[in-house]
Formats: C-alpha cells, sequence, structure tokens
C-alpha cells in the first residue's frame, strides 16, 4: 500500500474507487516489469506498423480497382459545366428545354492592333453588334462587353478572324427545342436565367436544384398527347377563326396534365417579340364563362345529395320565368323529360328548376368542394374564378348551366376530374408523379354518382348533343358547352365560348385510368365544316374526338367493343358489360 | 544559423555539421526522409488547391477565383512554420506544448456552445476574424502525446496513477466532442487513443474487454445521431439514402483512369460539394490519374511507415508510445479519407493531411507532425542499437 491511496474520505464507494484504480495502475505497472515479449512497446508498435502497411496496401488495390475496373471507365463524370438550370423533360425523359453554353464577347482595346479593320472585320461577322458599342470598346481603356449569346459557330467565324485582343466568356443560355410547341407550359426565362412564366417560373428553385444535382424536371406532360391536341386545337380555331381557343388533357385519377395548349402560341425562345395576346395562358390566366358543361356539376350535386334520381322527370313545355328574366331552352323538347333527357338535350329549364329545387346552400356546398371557387392547387398560376355575389334564384338558375360564374379552363378541368374519377377532388399538377403515388385526394361525391355522370355522358355522346366526339371504339362521353359572351354589357346571342369536356374510356373499373379533353374555343365565327354553327357540339366536340382518336394509342386505350352503340342507343348500364367484351380488339 | 562559404566550384551544405544553432542542430538531428514526405504532401495539396479552388470559389460564389488556393498556400505556410518550430522541441518540450495545448483546447471547446460558430448542423468552429478554429483538431495530438506520457510515468511504478489521468483527459476530450456533436473526431481520437494503450503494453485480455466497449459504443452512435445511420445506410445502399457526393466521386476516378483526364480537364470539381476539403483526393484522381493516386497513397504509407519504424526504434517509453501515437493519428486520417473517397467505408467527412484545404487541419496536422519529428530526432541515447527488435538498417 501507498500512503497515496490511504488518506482518501471516509466514504466506503470513494474507497472502493480509488482500490479500484490502484489495482488497475498495479497491474499496468507489473506488466512492463515482467517485460513479456508480446507486451513489449516495440512489438506493439511493430503491430501497428504491420497493420498500417496492410491498410496502405489496401487502398492502393482499393485505387486501381475504382479507377481501371470500375465498369465506366470511358464515362464522363458529367456535363461540361454544372448548368444553372436543369433540362425539362416530359414524362417519357425527352427534352423540353436545356440550358445551352453560349459565349459573350469581350474586347481588351490594349491590344488591338488595327482598330478600323478590328471594327470592320467583327461587324462582318457579327452584323447584329452595335457599331456605337464597338468603337467605344475599342477607344476605350478597358476590356469592355460587346455582346452576349453568341453560338459556337459565331465563335468560330471570330476566331477565324485572328483578331487580337478579343475574348469570350462562357454563358448558359436557356434553348427550347420544341419551338412553339407547349409554350405556355414550359415558359420562359429573362436573360439572367430567371423563370418568368409556366413552369419556368412555377419551379424555378426545383430547376435550380436540378440543375445543380446535374439531374433533369420530369413534367407529366406526354409530348406525344400535346403534339396531337396542339395540332388539332390549332386546326379547330384556325377553322372557326376563334380568337383563341385551350386544349387541356388530364389523368383524371393522378391529376397529372398530360397536354396543355392554349392557342395563339408563341416561341418562348423569343418570347420578348410575341404579342401579350399570344402570351397570355388561356388554360390558366383566363376565366370563361363555361355553359352548359357546368350542368356535369349541377347534375352530379342533385344525383349526389338525393335531390334527384336518373328517372326524376321535369316539365321542360314552358320557358322558366324568373322574375324579369326567361330561361330558354335552345333544343326545346317540350312536355316532362327524364333527367337523362336534361342532360343529353342539354335543357337550361330542367337544369334550372333542379338547382332551385336543391336550393343555394347545397349548389355552393357541391361547388365549393368541386374547387370551382378557388384557383386550385397547380403550381402554375392560375386565375381566381369570378364567382357571383348573391344566390338569388336568377343567379342560381345560371350558374346551373354555366352563366354568371366565370372560372379558368383547368379549373374546370380539375372539378371535371372529380366528377369523373370516381368523386375525389385530385389537384391537378404538372409535375411527373411515381406510379403508385398519387395523391388520394378529397372526397366530393359518391362513387355511384360518378358512376352516373360517366353513364350520362357517355349517353350524350351516343345519342345526344355530343355525338361529334365519338371516337371508334374509344367509349367517349362528354358535354357541350356552349355559353354567351357579355359584350356592351349584355349576353350576345352570337358570340360565344364553345366547349366540350370529354371523358374516355367510360367503361371498366372506377380506379382505373381514365382521360379528360376538354377543347375551349373563344368566339367561333362557324364554318363549312360546322355547318355554320357556332356551339360547341359542332365546334369543339369534333375537335375534342379527333384527339381522343389520335392520343388513345399513346395512353394505352385500346378500341374495344361498346356496348353504348346499339341501334337505338338505349341505355344499358356500363357496370353490366362483361369486361371480356369491354377488352375485345375491334 | 551561419551559412558555410560557398565554393567556387562544388556543392556545399547550407551549414556545417559543425554548426550549433538551433536550426543547424535542427538539420542535423531531424530525419530527413520524413522532412521530405512531409514536404512532398504540403506541395502537392497547394498544387492540387489550385485545381480545386476555382470551381470551389464559384461554386460558392466567390468572386476570386482564387480564393481558396491563396488561403491554401497561407495555411501551408503556416503548417510548416509550425511543424518546424514543433519539431525543434525537446521531449519535455513536446510534453510542455502538448499540455498546453490540450488545457486550451479544451477550454475552448467548453466554451464552444457559447461562443461557437455553427455550421452544418454543429458546433465545431470558434470564429477568429475570418478563419474559423476548430480546437477539435489541435486536442488529438495533444491528448496523444500526453496520455502517452501519462502511461510512461504510470509504468514507472512511483505512485502517478498514469492510467487514470490518461482515460479522464480521454473522456473529457470525447465527452466534450460529442457535445458538439463531433462523431467524427471521437472516432478518431478513440482509434489514436486505443493506439497508444496498446502500444504503452497493455495486457491482450484488457484489449478484449476494451475493444468490446468500444464497439457497443460505434454501435451506439449509429442509433444515438442520425446523420451517421444515414451514412451507414447510404453506404450499405439503402434505397432512400441520397448518395450523390460519393457516386461524383467513384465517376470522377473512373473517368481519370490510368494516365488522368490532364490537369484542368477534370469536370467532378464543378459537381461536388466539399470538393476542395473531403473529396480532393477525387479530384487528383481524375484529373492526374491513378499513377497519382499510387503517388499520393506511397507517399503517405512511406510517412507513415518511416515513422512508426523510427518510433519502434526509440528507447525512452514515453516517446516510442507518443511518436508512434502521432504517426498514427497522421496515418488513420489519410487511410479514412482515401477510403471513403474509393466508397471502400461510409462516408464521413474528414480532410486529407496537408491536402485538403483546412486551416485548422492544416495546423493541426503541422503540429501533430513536428512533435512526431522532435520525437525522432537524433539525440545522444534516443535509439538503442541492441535492444528489441534487430535493426535492419533497412531505412538508414
Amino acid at each position: 500500500m501507498r500512503p497515496g491511496d490511504i488518506k482518501v474520505t471516509p466514504n466506503p464507494s470513494w474507497r472502493w474507487l480509488a482500490e479500484r484504480v490502484w489495482s488497475v495502475e498495479h497491474a499496468f505497472e507489473r506488466i512492463k516489469a515482467e517485460g513479456r515479449a508480446e507486451e513489449d512497446t516495440r512489438v506493439r508498435i511493430f503491430f501497428v506498423l504491420a497493420a498500417f502497411s496492410l491498410a496502405f496496401v489496401i487502398l492502393a488495390f482499393g485505387a486501381a480497382r475504382a479507377a481501371l475496373f470500375s465498369g465506366n471507365a470511358h464515362a464522363r463524370s458529367g456535363p461540361a459545366a454544372a448548368a444553372e438550370r436543369a433540362d425539362l423533360v416530359d414524362r417519357n425523359g425527352l427534352l423540353m428545354a436545356a440550358n445551352l453554353t453560349h459565349y459573350k464577347l469581350f474586347i481588351d482595346p490594349e491590344e488591338v492592333w488595327e482598330p478600323a479593320e478590328t471594327r470592320r472585320a467583327i461587324r462582318r461577322v457579327l452584323p447584329k453588334v452595335s457599331a456605337d458599342r464597338l468603337r467605344k470598346a475599342i477607344q476605350g481603356q478597358r476590356r469592355a462587353f460587346i455582346i452576349g449569346g453568341l453560338t459556337p459557330q459565331q465563335r468560330q467565324a471570330v476566331h477565324d478572324l485572328a483578331l487580337p485582343g478579343v475574348y469570350f466568356e462562357e454563358e448558359d443560355k436557356r434553348a427550347y427545342p420544341l419551338g412553339t410547341s407547349a409554350a405556355h407550359l414550359i415558359g420562359f426565362v429573362d436573360a439572367g436565367g430567371k423563370g418568368l412564366a409556366g413552369v419556368e417560373r412555377a419551379l424555378d428553385a426545383d430547376i435550380r436544384t436540378a440543375g445543380r444535382d446535374g439531374r433533369p424536371v420530369a413534367l407529366s406532360i406526354d409530348l406525344r398527347v400535346q403534339a396531337a391536341l396542339e395540332d388539332e386545337l390549332a386546326g379547330a380555331a384556325r377553322d372557326q377563326q376563334a380568337r383563341g381557343a385551350v386544349g387541356i388533357v388530364t389523368d383524371v385519377r393522378t391529376g397529372e396534365i398530360l397536354g396543355l395548349a392554349s392557342y395563339p402560341s408563341f416561341d418562348p425562345g423569343a418570347a420578348g417579340r410575341a404579342s401579350d395576346d399570344q402570351r397570355l395562358n388561356r388554360a390558366t390566366q383566363a376565366v370563361y364563362e363555361m355553359g352548359s358543361t357546368f350542368k356535369v356539376f349541377t347534375l352530379a350535386a342533385a344525383l349526389d345529395s338525393g335531390a334527384a334520381n336518373r328517372n326524376s322527370t321535369f316539365d321542360v313545355a314552358s320557358p322558366l320565368n324568373l322574375g324579369g328574366r326567361v330561361v330558354h331552352d335552345h333544343d326545346a323538347k317540350g312536355g316532362r323529360v327524364t333527367l337523362e333527357d336534361v342532360f343529353i338535350h342539354s335543357s337550361n329549364i330542367g337544369t334550372s328548376k333542379l338547382a332551385l329545387s336543391m336550393g343555394a346552400p347545397t349548389v355552393t356546398r357541391y361547388f365549393k368542394a368541386l374547387g370551382l371557387f378557388a384557383p386550385g392547387e397547380l403550381e402554375l398560376s392560375s386565375a381566381w374564378p369570378i364567382r357571383p355575389r348573391k344566390w338569388d334564384p336568377n343567379t342560381l338558375a345560371s350558374v346551373s348551366f354555366g352563366q354568371a360564374i366565370s372560372v379558368s379552363p383547368v379549373t374546370l378541368a380539375q372539378a371535371m376530374g372529380a366528377v369523373l374519377n370516381g368523386g375525389r377532388l385530385v389537384p391537378l399538377t404538372i409535375r411527373r408523379l411515381e406510379p403508385g403515388r398519387a395523391p388520394e385526394g378529397q372526397r366530393v361525391i359518391s362513387e355511384a354518382t360518378s358512376r352516373n355522370m360517366l353513364d350520362l355522358m357517355r349517353l350524350n355522346v351516343v345519342r345526344g348533343t355530343g355525338s361529334k366526339a365519338n371516337a371508334a371504339g374509344l367509349r367517349v362521353g362528354g358535354k357541350t358547352g356552349s355559353a354567351q359572351k357579355v359584350v356592351n354589357g349584355r349576353y350576345a346571342q352570337t358570340t360565344l365560348v364553345s366547349s366540350f369536356a370529354a371523358v374516355f374510356p367510360t367503361d371498366g373499373p372506377m380506379d382505373r385510368d381514365r382521360y379528360l379533353v376538354l377543347v375551349v374555343l373563344d368566339e367561333p365565327h362557324g364554318s363549312a365544316a360546322s355547318g355554320g354553327a357556332r356551339t360547341g357540339g359542332w365546334t369543339a366536340a369534333p375537335a375534342a374526338g379527333r384527339i381522343i382518336d389520335r392520343i388513345a394509342p399513346f395512353l394505352g386505350v385500346r378500341r374495344a367493343a361498346d356496348p353504348f352503340s346499339t341501334a337505338t342507343g338505349e341505355k344499358l348500364a356500363v357496370e353490366e358489360t362483361p369486361d371480356a367484351l369491354g377488352e375485345a380488339e375491334q | 544559423m551561419t551559412a558555410a562559404t560557398p565554393h567556387a566550384t562544388s556543392y556545399a551544405q547550407p551549414f556545417a555539421r559543425t554548426d550549433r544553432t538551433a536550426f543547424g542542430l535542427w538539420w542535423w538531428t531531424v530525419d530527413h526522409w520524413l522532412l521530405g514526405g512531409v514536404a512532398a504532401l504540403m506541395f502537392l495539396g497547394v498544387a492540387l488547391s489550385f485545381a480545386s479552388s476555382p470551381a470551389a470559389a464559384q461554386r460558392i460564389g466567390i468572386d476570386n477565383e482564387l480564393h481558396f488556393a491563396i488561403r491554401m498556400c497561407i495555411f501551408s505556410g503556416l503548417g510548416a512554420a509550425i511543424l518546424l518550430f514543433s519539431s525543434m522541441m525537446s521531449p519535455r518540450g513536446v510534453r510542455r506544448v502538448a499540455f498546453f495545448t490540450f488545457a486550451v483546447s479544451i477550454l475552448i471547446m467548453i466554451a464552444l456552445p457559447f461562443i461557437g460558430h455553427s455550421a452544418k448542423g454543429a458546433q465545431r468552429w470558434l470564429q477568429l476574424g475570418g478563419f474559423g478554429l476548430q480546437p477539435s483538431e489541435f486536442v488529438k495530438p495533444a491528448l496523444v502525446v500526453l496520455a502517452s506520457w501519462m502511461f510512461a510515468e504510470g509504468q514507472k511504478g512511483q505512485g502517478v496513477p498514469g492510467v487514470s489521468i490518461a482515460f479522464f483527459m480521454y473522456l473529457l476530450t470525447v465527452g466534450l466532442l460529442l457535445i458538439q456533436p463531433d462523431v467524427g473526431q471521437t472516432v478518431l481520437t478513440t482509434i489514436a487513443f486505443g493506439a497508444c494503450f496498446f502500444m504503452a503494453g497493455v495486457p491482450l485480455r484488457w484489449i478484449l474487454g476494451l475493444g468490446v466497449v468500444a464497439v457497443s459504443g460505434l454501435v451506439s452512435t449509429y442509433f444515438l445521431f442520425d446523420h451517421v445511420a444515414q451514412r451507414v445506410q447510404k453506404f450499405l445502399g439503402a434505397e432512400a439514402a441520397d448518395t450523390t457526393q460519393i457516386d461524383r466521386a467513384s465517376d470522377a476516378i473512373a473517368a481519370g483512369g490510368l494516365f488522368g483526364a490532364g490537369p484542368g480537364e477534370g469536370v467532378m470539381k464543378r459537381h461536388v460539394p466539399d470538393l476542395h476539403t473531403d473529396f480532393i483526393y477525387s479530384v487528383g484522381a481524375e484529373e492526374y490519374g491513378l499513377l497519382f493516386s499510387l503517388l499520393l497513397i506511397g507517399l503517405f504509407a512511406f510517412v507513415t511507415v518511416r515513422g512508426l519504424y523510427k518510433a519502434m526504434r526509440l528507447s525512452d517509453p514515453f516517446e516510442q508510445v507518443a511518436a508512434a501515437g502521432l504517426f498514427v493519428l497522421f496515418a488513420q486520417q489519410a487511410f479514412i479519407n482515401i477510403a471513403v473517397n474509393l466508397n471502400l467505408i461510409p462516408t464521413k467527412g474528414m480532410t486529407l493531411p496537408f491536402i485538403s484545404y483546412g486551416g485548422s487541419s492544416m495546423l493541426a496536422m503541422g503540429l501533430t507532425l513536428g512533435l512526431a519529428l522532435a520525437l525522432t530526432r537524433k539525440r545522444p541515447g534516443a535509439y538503442a542499437q541492441t535492444e528489441g527488435l534487430a535493426p535492419t538498417r533497412a531505412f538508414q
């Protein structure tokens, strides 16, 4: 025992600890004294030395393996410079927007030999350069910027002049290889690479982040669908000499936008040269009174709330007088008709009566749930709907067939999706969703109501106002709309917004992928092809049918025997059709 | 120091062997092989910083492209100065420097939660006029020297409870590191401390017990610290883990191949955050190829092996263990950094000694190797010729 460890405190636990400490110390001390070979410091250090030698040999082998045998020996480790903005690609990875390296030209006057010759030569190969700026730069004291956005060819042309004092710096420039295609959706950026419109603006932060990581940003768009949509939309708009037009294709189950077109279009690579009218994205930033397509929502609300069923009847014999306002039908049938007839003949009187029987609170509750009173969650900024301030019977009747309320086409498309996908309001998105990542959505109407609406829309195409939208074997359903526009404070009889909201296929299980095709024509003028008519059934519906005919193959919808296409067009409930029939190839 | 008279035709040594000034004495006693190895590493570090600096500066938006390269030159100069001065110490001086460094570092680490600068989710930095100082870098060599001293004192049997004091210092250091939290430095400190204890001659059956404690400590960091768990999962290839950095590093090394893409031709440096610190190896491997990588690994291996060999042949137990422990500190950091770059072990942010950009690590490494060089200098009686393993003279 040492003197040091006895005079510790009387506390037994301290004493125990002190004894432990000393026993350890003594054991450690003894080892040295015993001097066994395997506990000798030299042997131990040699052991450590050997271990590290082995470790470094392993590193050398690891380095050789990583450098020579990693399997991607010829792979470059990435693009030459990390792009500031990521590529935009469609859902299948096709390029929609990319950053390309361009060049900025500088001149250092101290190194210029022949100012006059330099000026002439640069102006010869780059006519766009301002002569004034060039002169000032050459007479100046220090290196000056001349022009940006030069292509590699232009840079080479300047190099070929072999002028001293000419310098280039790299800069990123946004390129849109599709030209005018999907222009409104993609949007554009300013010279500094900041998103100003469309996806470029809506997903600006994401695009920058992805650019730093060197991966593209995938959009929900399918370029094949987009191309067919734009082609048919422009065709219909030109044929009808329309002021503008909108086409939207969505997957109603997932909310993904597969195609979005606004006519007229512009080149996002030269957005500055386009007019405001061309740059206006009518799908998101314009609001329209949509007309009879709103009957889909009114009927859905009526069926879902129990205010009516498919066999309810309505007296549409005489116009509906609402205190100074008279509601007429365009296509008067007269007498008592069923709910189906109200829908497929687009009876304003019948729909008004239905809405009045439900009352304003019920109608507004459903319309609000369908997202018709707000812009929605779409990433692209979209316009607020213009909705009535007070809900008197007159207004309620108007709203029931889509007048007195203005919404943007995307808002309409989102609400249509909720009616047609089994009753869930799924927010529209322009991002590609991974399979199985579709949002659940908010339940708005029951699945049974949704099924009924699909049937009604199909019926409307089979033997109602939407017959021109039929596409062989694709079980198309839809609803027309022909809203009168307000001109000089009055609804004008012949100035219309004609639309068609189509859905296909209408059969199959409720949770299958189903596609909405919305076509809106702003002020169609009638043409030989439409027999002079301007209404949705004659202008927008045929376009929707042609679009469906073209895009169905891309979306994997097979043509099949169609249970509704009977000679009489008689109703045969879709849910009762055997699947075998539905899947038979035509 | 007085320069020898130059002769007209033949080269003359800058100092004569009889030069008795401090510098002359140092020059003739320090190990030239080790000094040369370290100098070569420092040179490579500065050279590589010129490759990585423009990309790193651009990434964080600094206008001056050579921002990091210039600072790296300053750090290397300061590191070299610290190395020079600390390697002039006597063993007694080494202990004094270590004690002083340890005390100051521990005090700063205690104060860090109140005055520290928080970066990337941890409080490790003391901001000193534009430079971030990381006291945990300096506490490692100091702890190694002091612990080795305590082990040696304990074994003398003169009543010094060396093991207890050493473990107390170790637990104090590790406790403060885990508060920050800095799991990486904790692991480094633990390995170096364990190596010292091992080399000091701890019985084999104790090693078994302490090994169990160390392993369970390592496992518990996995559960206690989220980022550690993430990195391990990343290494094991878990689906959700983000492996951008290490994937880019692997691509860059592969792109470099045998001869490299060429100076300035590397592109990975534009993609990888922390390229100038933790992933500098990959930047070098991409531009200069496998031959360069092998040279770098070879240099680290040479300094390690030569240093441990010199330590082995010292005669004083304290000097043996302390010198060897300091070389272990150097070697393990080099090994872990390169192994991370080669994707051999999970990602651990760790600097490559003398090569990575970073003030604290450069100065601390200068101190580490300076102290090691001081201990391995030739002194009367420092090296035993007859005891232990027979000297092979392979390195002399």
